[in-house]
């Protein structure tokens, strides 16, 4: 058995380059998957870390209305007797550039609910050791800090800093440093101040922004939920705080699972790529494994022969993947955390997290697919008699007879998805799952394309390159058994950034019509500061200021608020309408002409199209929202067109939301100019206005619409880094394949050199090959890319996110992919190319 | 200046070969001289591994010498670049190599075919002499069989045919009838006889059979490293 593992081994040790390709393939492929489970991972558990150490010992939270919760609520359940509440004041503020949670406290109450450990010589909990609270009350802008954003800022206790919030600049001075035990690590980019505080920077005087409340596992204990609900004012409300935490962690799980599924297709490539090398392996191995079955080793002992060699592959290429991986997920967290940033939630830590099943998701991946690459060739090569296992043409006649096998189960796959979607037609995983059907159909029908367009193509190159261009091309052909599987690689990656290409290029465009559309107002004022409670909003007198700038003509006004649900945070935007306004409301369904006078007059919402889609409303439909009256019943008057936010927006009447919340605050301005202004001067004329009052963002139409797409497109950097990613991975499977069959050309090769074919059409020949095979793959990929790309729209992202898109063909996303895969394999034949110049044909005609 | 007799087809002058082995060279021509006659057959005696197949792949080009020099039809070949050599070898030279040396992924048709195509024949003239010489050689209706699938002798008759298909002025082959019972073997003389002689072509071909190279004009043998005229001391 030793001398038949030698036999077999001694092969792969002569062959470093491709041993090593195979190997790098493996680890690239596994990498991917391990990196961003990794980041997803870490995301989504220093959201987890944050918002435990921030929650605490906090069973349930008082959640107030837009405009947050009367101090009073909280003094009154006091004096009533409840106890095991505390008071929260909080809003996101910046520090040296980095955004910081700001938790105002109440010392005296906070007792059970969070300890934070002082860094302190006693190590003793702040809560007990009585000159800290004292000096977070009695030290103005004093602030506790995570010892971890400490040393990252270069702070220590004692330090005075600023803090930035919506625009204006605050003194703190760190008090105390918190330690940075395990329990403690969730606090990083958290800054602790006493609630008065806290109240005075954020604008909040009088306010909180929640009451969280402690009580017995069961919700009984000194006081029953019943027994708080019943003290609450009518627009607040008593919720679980696990479930609220789960609910807005749920925001961003489309997101995930996107992420997840593309970085299956990269191990899907990978797979491929780990096929295509270890099959080529057990095949270029045919002689000898001829040689062996005809000297007596059994089947059996080849092929575990065969299996052990290649889980022996398997672990080095995992172990290499993994180590890549954790390097690569490092590098992701980062992406992932800011997308998640700007659209769910604000992710803070960006420490990366490595558990021990992202690691084991990769090995067991690449370990499986080895061992399918390696056991299918492997039997079917021991499977003939020892004499014909020598020859070549039987193999190749066998990957013949395949194709019709292989053409009938894509056909089979493609009927499977088609059902898959015609039963399942809300869950996103099975969306994914149809996707993925299809494109291992595209790979099963490769090498049948490659049959049909070859003598096409074969007249096409011998026109060109004349005979090395016409062997190059029927070389392809008859090694189907082998460059069948890096073409139907290649064509996969191509095909993903072909989808990938049609689905983030329709959805651009959409949401830049979109944004043409709904953008009417010339010149736009926010407050700053993400929006909610802690949005101080546009000072009243500051709006009578800024309407009255020359140059202006009217105005739309609208506030933005999270209002808190049955299902969960949902955001409300109030608006006051302009004229223009009616005409940024695409209805996707409902007539305009019926819609606009209900909605004028209060009588309704509308909602946007995401939101219809996730709470499943039609038009007519009631939703019911807590008010400051209790809760009220709102009909759905129109679903529209918005790419604002995947969770949605309900909007309503500015006039109906001052009756139902009581909340007159305005945090953003939409300004029309009078005709023939100047929008340039306006802006100059408004902020010199608004500066001695208040920090205000202004912009153009434009800026804002650059700013919008700028998100988007940043939204989109981890797509393009996980696609890049995959087409990696693709171009070492087509490297692969290049030498590999320049490695079993190399006889070929000497006997056409033999022949009288120079150096230059030798190599020509190489190039042509390859070059073929990026345009076959390039080719087949452009159909299926573009009916991957119709999933991804109408499948993925509606389930997803639930946005609705309509489909554009870009042109140039179709050539440049076919040009990317026909340089990829370009670029793989130049090495093989030029190693097959350097060799002499003497000693390869030697060996029989 | 050396006047060169216009009848002599491949001049062989000094020739020196060696190939390094386990660290020292092992040296397998040592300045060896001859010249063959256009028009000649001659014989390539030789034990195994005395060089036969060196100096015809250094005649063909495919391989260098260390020093010497081969002049075949006013040609230097050895001093020749690459790609000169090659396309002298395409054009000039058919080589009957001694493992047959057919491309796997080509029929049989196919191999014979690539032959006329790199030497830029038309395709009608191309289709109809490979017919003519595969039932010359006994593969009648045998085009579209891949290598792998004949017979030892039947795929050395094939690379017989490859080599004489673009009717080369220079014959080389490498033990052409070592694997054919007696019959081919007469079949293949006669075909050489038949094929290369009347064109005036010229074969140099390597065996062990006293008994072909018998048949031959003249017999070289390789002996320590040199080539000696033997035509004498074997008839
Ligand atoms: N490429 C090479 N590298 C190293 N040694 C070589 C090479 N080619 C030939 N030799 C050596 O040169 C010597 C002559 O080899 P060659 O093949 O010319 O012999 P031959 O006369 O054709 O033998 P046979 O009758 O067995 O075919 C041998 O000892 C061989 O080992
Ligand atoms: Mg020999």
């Amino acid at each position: 058995m030793r001398t038949v593992f030698k036999a077999l081994s001694s092969y792969l040790l002569r062959h470093p380059a491709q041993l090593g390709l195979a190997i790098i393939g493996m680890a690239v492929g596994i990498a991917v998957i391990v990196a961003v489970d990794i980041a997803n991972d870490s995301a989504r558990r220093s959201f987890d870390t944050s918002l435990a150490a921030v929650t605490g010992a906090t069973t349930h939270q008082i959640i107030g209305g837009p405009t947050g919760l009367d101090e009073q609520v909280y003094i009154d359940m006091r004096l009533n007797g409840v106890r095991s509440i505390a008071p929260i004041v909080e809003g996101f503020v910046r520090v040296e550039g980095e955004t910081f949670q700001l938790l105002g406290i109440d010392m005296f109450a906070e007792g059970s609910f969070r300890n934070y450990q002082g860094g302190g010589s006693n190590g003793d909990s702040i809560t007990e050791s009585g000159s800290n609270i004292l000096e977070l009350i009695t030290q103005p802008g004093g602030v506790l800090m995570a010892d971890r954003s400490a040393r990252r800022l270069k702070l220590e206790a004692g330090s005075t800093f600023n803090v930035n919030i919506a625009g204006g600049d605050h003194k703190a001075v760190i008090v105390s440093i918190i330690g940075d035990q395990e329990s403690n690590r969730g606090l990083d980019r958290v800054l602790i101040a006493d609630i008065a505080v806290a109240q005075e920077w954020l604008g909040l005087i009088g306010k909180l922004s929640r009451i969280d409340v402690k009580l017995e596992a069961d919700g009984t204990g000194p006081f029953m939920v019943a027994d708080i609900e019943a003290k609450l004012p009518l627009d607040a409300r008593l919720v679980n705080a696990t479930g609220r935490n789960n609910s807005i962690l749920e925001m961003s799980t489309g997101f995930n699972t996107s992420l997840m599924a593309m970085s299956l297709f990269a191990l899907l490539v990978g797979v491929f790529l780990i096929y295509n090398c270890m099959s080529f392996m057990v095949l270029q191995r045919r002689p000898i494994i001829g040689v062996l079955r005809a000297l007596g080793v059994t089947r059996g002992q080849l092929i575990s022969a065969l299996i052990i060699e290649g889980i022996l592959l398997a672990a080095i290429g995992s172990l290499l993947g993994v180590l890549l991986g954790v390097f690569l997920g490092e590098q992701l967290v980062g992406l992932v955390s800011r997308t998640i940033n700007d659209h769910y939630f604000v992710v803070r830590a960006t420490e990366v997290t490595l558990s021990n099943f992202s690691i084991f998701k990769g090995v067991a991946a690449g370990l499986a697919a080895t061992l399918v690459a390696v056991s299918v060739p492997a039997i079917e090569a021991v499977s003939y008699p020892p004499r014909l296992t020598l020859a070549r043409s039987v193999v190749e006649e066998r990957a013949h007879n395949l194709l019709l096998w292989l053409a009938v189960t894509a056909t089979l796959l493609i009927m499977l998805a088609w059902m898959t979607l015609v039963f399942s037609t809300v869950n996103l995983v099975s969306g994914f799952f149809a996707l993925f059907l299809v494109i291992v159909s595209a790979a099963l029908l490769a090498p049948l394309f490659v049959k049909i367009v070859i003598p096409v193509l074969s007249i096409l190159m011998g026109f060109i390159a004349g005979l090395p261009g016409r062997i190059a091309v029927r070389g392809i052909m008859r090694s189907l058994s082998r460059t069948g599987v890096a073409i139907a690689a290649l064509t996969i990656a191509v095909a993903e950034i072909v989808g990938m290409g049609v689905m983030v290029g329709s959805f651009r465009e959409n949401v830049e019509d979109w944004l043409i559309n709904s953008l009417h107002s010339d010149i736009y004022i926010a407050a700053p500061g993400r929006s909610g409670v802690t949005t101080r909003g546009i000072d009243h007198t500051l709006i009578n200021k800024l309407t009255q700038v020359p140059g202006v003509s009217h105005y739309s006004a609208s506030r933005r608020v999270w209002i808190e649900t049955e299902s969960g945070p949902t955001r409300l935007q109030a608006i006051k309408m302009a004229p223009e306004s009616y005409g940024g409301f695409d209805f996707l369904d409902g007539n305009p002409d019926d819609i606009w006078p209900s909605f004028d007059s209060g009588e309704g919402v509308l909602i946007s199209d995401p939101y219809a889609y996730r709470h499943n409303l039609n038009i007519g439909d009631i939703l019911p929202l807590p008010t400051a009256r209790g809760e009220q019943n709102f009909t759905v008057l129109g679903i529209y067109r918005d790419y604002n936010s995947d969770q949605g927006v309900v909007s309503i009447n500015r006039r109906a939301y001052i009756e139902h919340w009581q909340d007159e605050v305005i945090s953003s301005l939409g300004i029309y100019l009078e005709p023939g202004a100047d929008d340039g001067v306006v802006i100059d004329a408004l902020s010199r206005t608004a500066d001695p009052h208040q920090a205000l963002l202004i912009g153009s139409n434009k800026q804002l619409r650059e700013l919008s797409l700028r998100v988007f497109d940043r939204t989109f950097v981890i797509t393009n880094v996980l696609y890049w990613l995959a087409m990696i991975v693709a171009f070492v499977g087509v490297l692969a394949a290049a030498l590999a069959l320049s490695l079993e050309r190399g006889k070929e090769i000497a006997i056409l050199r033999a022949l009288g074919m120079t150096r230059m059409q030798v190599s020509k020949l190489i190039v042509i090959q390859c070059g073929s095979m990026g345009l076959l793959a390039g080719l087949l990929a452009l159909p299926v890319g573009m009916i991957s790309g119709w999933l991804l729209i109408h499948v993925i992202n509606r389930r997803a996110f639930g946005w609705q898109i309509d489909m554009i063909v870009p042109v140039d996303t179709l050539l440049s992919a076919l040009a990317i895969a026909l340089l990829t394999a370009l670029l793989a034949s130049i090495y093989p190319a030029w190693k097959a110049t350097k060799s002499t044909p003497v000693s390869t005609l030697r060996e029989e | 200046m050396n006047s060169i007799n216009p009848s002599v087809s491949i001049r062989i002058k000094n020739l020196s070969k060696s190939y390094p082995e386990g660290g020292k060279l092992h040296s397998v021509l040592r300045k060896a001289n001859a010249e063959i006659l256009s028009g000649e057959t001659v014989a390539l005696l030789g034990r195994s591994g005395s060089g036969k197949s060196t100096l015809l792949n250094l005649i063909s080009g495919i391989d260098k010498p260390d020093e010497g020099e081969i002049t075949i039809d006013d040609h230097q070949v050895t001093s020749m670049s690459d790609r000169e050599r090659t396309i002298f070898r395409r054009r000039d030279i058919g080589f009957v190599y001694q493992f047959f040396n057919l491309i796997p992924t080509l029929n049989v048709g196919e191999n014979l075919r690539l032959v006329l195509e790199l030497n830029k024949h038309g395709a009608d003239s191309t289709a109809k002499q490979c017919k003519a010489l595969l039932d010359a050689v006994g593969l009648k209706g045998r085009e579209d069989s891949y290598p792998d699938t004949l017979s030892g002798g039947e795929q050395q008759r094939v690379a017989i045919a490859r080599a004489l298909i673009h009717k080369p002025a220079i014959v080389l082959a490498d033990e052409p009838t070592g694997n054919l019972d007696e019959t081919t073997a007469d079949e293949i003389w006669k075909l050489l006889d038949t094929l290369v002689r009347p064109s005036g072509g010229t074969i140099l071909l390597a065996t062990h059979s006293i008994a072909a190279a018998r048949r031959c004009d003249r017999i070289l043998e390789i002996v320590d490293g040199n080539l000696a005229d033997r035509s004498e001391s074997y008839r």
